[in-house]
């Protein structure tokens, strides 16, 4: 009974985990779906939302849900900067799914390169109230932190969902998403789209970041890559053009992290979560880029 | 026309030369630079079969360095076999390791596919790391013997003439690869998948064994890169940046071409690695944002690559001259 | 020569060839008519392995190919061209078409498929372009070479989709010429969907007529395009002899 509670325990925390990986794989899934063009450095953006938490929390002492508003708006803007430099120039172009692929690849070496310059390669994290401060509910405990990122994540979500349904700028963007061509023809700025899409999906990975770092001890440079596999996953998983997908993903593949952690060895488990990755990757890539090999 | 062909093996032949008896003159951190270059350039080339030529971007290829690298060590230090015969077994395990590669690339394209080969060579490296009675895990495997027999050399100039020749021998091989038969059913299945089912190719097979080559080659670099620095462990050699570092050095050189990774890695390698000189390496990330601007400012400006672009300019003024 | 039988081919709930049945003969040129979405190009990938269909057989000199993958349909002398080009777009023209002479029925070598490629590059006008790069050409300077690069494979069978369209009358009527003596002096059977009435009605031994996915008639052009039938499927469009 003891041993049943504590894996219940595990359980739980990961699919806690998982849900947050919804939320860091929000961002992704959104740029992914309209431009069908892949952020490569999502996971940096998210690093950048993981030091702004931890800069202004140490610096300047503010809340870190405070953090999180400020890393939206900072990362949004990062974004859009990043869309007009490296992904509007290439993305009309002949082969433009490639180029972008290899420009956000230069962003996410730039990204961490200078992460490494201004900031060193040590690992840092903050204290903070939430992440110390634990609740119980039937009898599973979890840092408020945890929780928060959770709820959090959850609101996020419907928020992007509801956004895109019934916001003016939002059906601009579902438009887009569907048929771009159309959708010039009604009359939309698709460019502008675009520069909007970029920036509010890198902007949700930078509230992302700051999110997990309330929790996550471990802030550095190459941090992103943690949580991008983690974000891949979620969004191949789920499916492209669907946001709820997104959470059910997340925490199915935060509960099946747990189920391994339990059955196997902890340096099994690790080769265990590629191989499902790839197993994912290979298994379920209808409905993404390359659809069909007979379609003339 | 037919003096503009006399011309250019002028050129090159005066390069070649000058190539050769560059360790004559230059200091021995002039030819570590240059040495590392053509490596890099090898390896680039490698890449450019599967991911300039075939157009599949792999993001996985340090995984076939180090497969190459443990294969011809484990030969050398567990039996004694020499790497000039062992690169040949590294080829091969890297091969079929690419071939796996390749079956993959039937069912994903694009960043699918570029993701698939992120996390296969993660699989290696925790591999390796895992089967540690052979790898020797996270602690590696330290290269004692020495002597040219076992391709260990004293100075930095024969490593030097090593990979020259390795360097050569890639674009020899990109020549000839391009024009070939099997080169042009890889670039016409990278051009439009179906017209090349259309004229007679079988896809599956070419690109499966598009991959295999490209990892037989990135392999047999691997043994001359585990040969020149004498150590080998898993974190320092499956790493991403090293396949992010081959793929943008071809990429900026202009995929797809004998050349581009040549000219890639002698533009890249000496620049970061006079930067990490100069900055004694104390500011870690600096070489490496060079590779993300460049990347950045080719793909943005220069599609094609600086290969690309020379031959167009070189082109155009052909045509303008007629 | 070419015995497709009852071929049913559906997509999800669309039926896209519902039963067709259709044979050609050697040295035969064969127009394949139908209105949008009748199903012509659908039937050209049912034969040329790219689809396989539910139901029903595609037999070639007897041999049952059905589902066979198309490389290896282009090997047993199958060739054809795509409705929107597809040219390799960085190779050459020369090197376009060297591909299929070297991939196509024969295996040529290098030398051998250069020689192949420029006879039919010469032969569809295309010669000049040879060292251009296939995505400089124009469109009918595309079909053009589509048409030189499933001659490079050695075909017996040429399938031919909407070769014609958009092309200029005089253009036509050129390339028009060169399929029928495509027959007529090379010995090729072809199979030509057009939508282009008189290129069709002009040259071919005989028309087949598919709508929504079935047969709606056949027979000799001048019998097709007095059928009323036909005149009602393709609702007031002229048909011109």
């Amino acid at each position: 009974m003891v041993e049943f509670s504590a894996y219940t325990q595990l359980l739980v925390s990961y699919a806690i985990l998982g849900g947050v990986y919804g939320l860091t794989a929000l961002g992704l899934s959104l740029i992914w779906g309209v431009m069908k063009a892949v952020n490569w450095a999502h996971g940096d953006f998210l690093m950048v939302g993981m030091y702004t938490a931890f800069w202004t929390v140490t610096l300047f002492g503010i809340d870190p849900y405070i953090a999180a508003i400020v890393a939206f708006i900072l990362l949004g803007l990062l974004g859009m900067v990043t869309h007009v430099i490296a992904i509007e120039p290439v993305v009309e172009k002949p082969g433009g799914h490639e180029a972008t692929l290899l420009t956000t690849l230069g962003i996410s070496v730039i990204l961490e390169s200078l992460a490494l310059i201004l900031w060193s390669p040590s690992p840092r994290s903050f204290q903070n109230v939430y992440k110390s401060t634990y609740i119980e509910v039937f009898g599973i405990r979890t840092s408020v932190a945890e929780a928060i990122a959770f709820v959090v994540s959850i609101v996020a979500i419907v928020a992007v969902d509801q956004f895109l349904k019934r916001v003016r700028i939002g059906k601009a963007i579902r438009a887009v998403s569907q048929n771009p061509v159309g959708a010039r023809v009604v009359g939309i700025d698709v460019p502008k789209i675009r520069l909007m899409t970029f920036g509010l999906g890198v902007a949700l990975a930078g509230m992302a970041g700051v999110l997990v770092a309330t929790f996550y001890p471990n802030i550095r440079p190459l941090a992103g890559y943690v949580w991008d596999i983690a974000s891949y996953v979620v969004v191949i998983f789920a499916g492209l053009g669907t946001i709820y997908g997104v959470i059910f993903a997340g925490i199915i593949i935060g509960v099946t992290e747990g189920l391994g952690t339990i059955v196997f060895s902890n340096a099994f488990r690790q080769i265990l979560v590629y191989v499902v990755f790839l197993a994912v990757l290979l298994l379920r890539p209808q409905g993404l880029f390359g659809k069909a090999l007979r379609r003339v | 026309m037919e003096l503009n062909s006399t011309w250019k093996w002028i050129v090159v032949a005066i390069l070649f030369i000058l190539a050769l008896i560059f360790p004559l003159f230059a200091d021995e951190f002039m030819v570590s630079i240059l040495m590392q270059a053509y490596l890099w350039a090898f390896l680039a080339m490698s890449w450019d079969v599967i991911g300039g030529y075939g157009g599949q971007f792999s993001l996985g290829h340090a995984a076939f360095i180090a497969l190459g690298a443990y294969t011809s060590t484990i030969l050398l230090e567990s039996y004694g076999v020499s790497p000039w015969i062992g690169m040949w077994a590294a080829g091969l395990v890297a091969g079929a390791a690419g071939a796996l590669v390749g079956f993959a690339s039937l069912r994903l394209r694009g960043p699918f596919f570029a993701l698939g080969t992120i996390a296969f060579a993660e699989l290696v490296k925790l591999l390796l790391l895992y089967f540690k009675d052979i790898t020797g895990g996270p602690l590696g495997i330290l290269i004692t013997k020495s002597g040219p027999e076992y391709m260990l050399f004293e100075s930095q100039a024969h490593y030097y003439y090593l990979m020259f020749a390795l360097m050569v021998a890639g674009v020899l091989f990109l020549k000839w690869f391009e024009a070939s038969r099997f080169g042009i059913g890889l670039v016409a299945i990278r051009e439009d998948e179906e017209a090349a089912e259309g004229v007679g190719i079988n896809v599956y097979r070419t690109k499966v064994i598009g991959a295999a080559i490209s990892a037989f080659l990135t392999g047999i670099g691997g043994t001359i890169y585990a040969q020149w620095i004498h150590f080998i462990r898993p974190d320092i050699i499956v790493k991403l940046e090293y396949s992010t570092q081959i793929a943008a050095i071809d990429v900026v050189g202009g995929a797809g071409t004998p050349y581009g990774g040549l000219i890639g890695a002698l533009i890249l390698v000496p620049l970061s690695l006079y930067l990490n000189a100069i900055f004694g390496g104390m500011i870690a990330g600096l070489s490496l944002i060079l590779y993300g601007v460049v990347l950045l400012v080719v793909v943005v400006m220069v599609p094609g690559g600086i290969y690309g672009l020379v031959r167009r300019k070189w082109l155009s003024r052909k045509r303008g001259g007629k | 020569m070419l015995e497709v039988r009852d071929v049913v081919k559906r997509f999800g709930g669309l039926v896209a060839l519902n039963r067709v049945s259709l044979t050609v003969k050697q040295n035969e040129l064969l127009g394949l008519i139908g209105p949008n979405g009748s199903g012509k190009t659908t039937l050209f990938n049912v034969i040329t392995g790219y689809y396989r269909p539910e139901e029903g057989r595609v037999l070639y000199r007897g041999e049952d190919i059905t589902g066979l993958r198309p490389h290896l349909i282009v090997k047993k002398g199958i060739a054809r061209t795509f409705q929107i080009p597809k040219p390799f777009g960085r190779l050459t023209v020369l090197e376009n078409v060297m591909s299929a002479a070297m991939y196509g029925r024969k295996a040529a070598s290098r030398s051998e498929a250069k020689e192949i490629a420029m006879d039919w590059l010469e032969y569809v006008r295309l010669k000049d372009k040879a060292d251009v790069e296939a995505k400089a050409l124009n469109i009918v300077e595309r079909k053009l070479m589509e048409l030189a690069r499933a001659l490079s494979t050695g075909p017996d069978l040429l399938l031919l989709d909407e070769l014609v369209a958009g092309l200029n009358p005089s253009e036509m009527m050129e390339v028009v010429k060169l399929v029928r003596k495509l027959v007529d002096e090379r010995g090729l059977t072809i199979i030509m969907v057009e939508h282009v009435m008189k290129a069709v009605m002009s040259i071919s031994d005989r028309v087949f007529v598919l709508h929504r996915g079935a047969k709606l008639a056949e027979g000799s052009p001048q019998e097709v395009s007095r059928d009323p039938k036909v005149i009602e499927a393709y609702l007031g469009e002229p048909i011109q002899v």
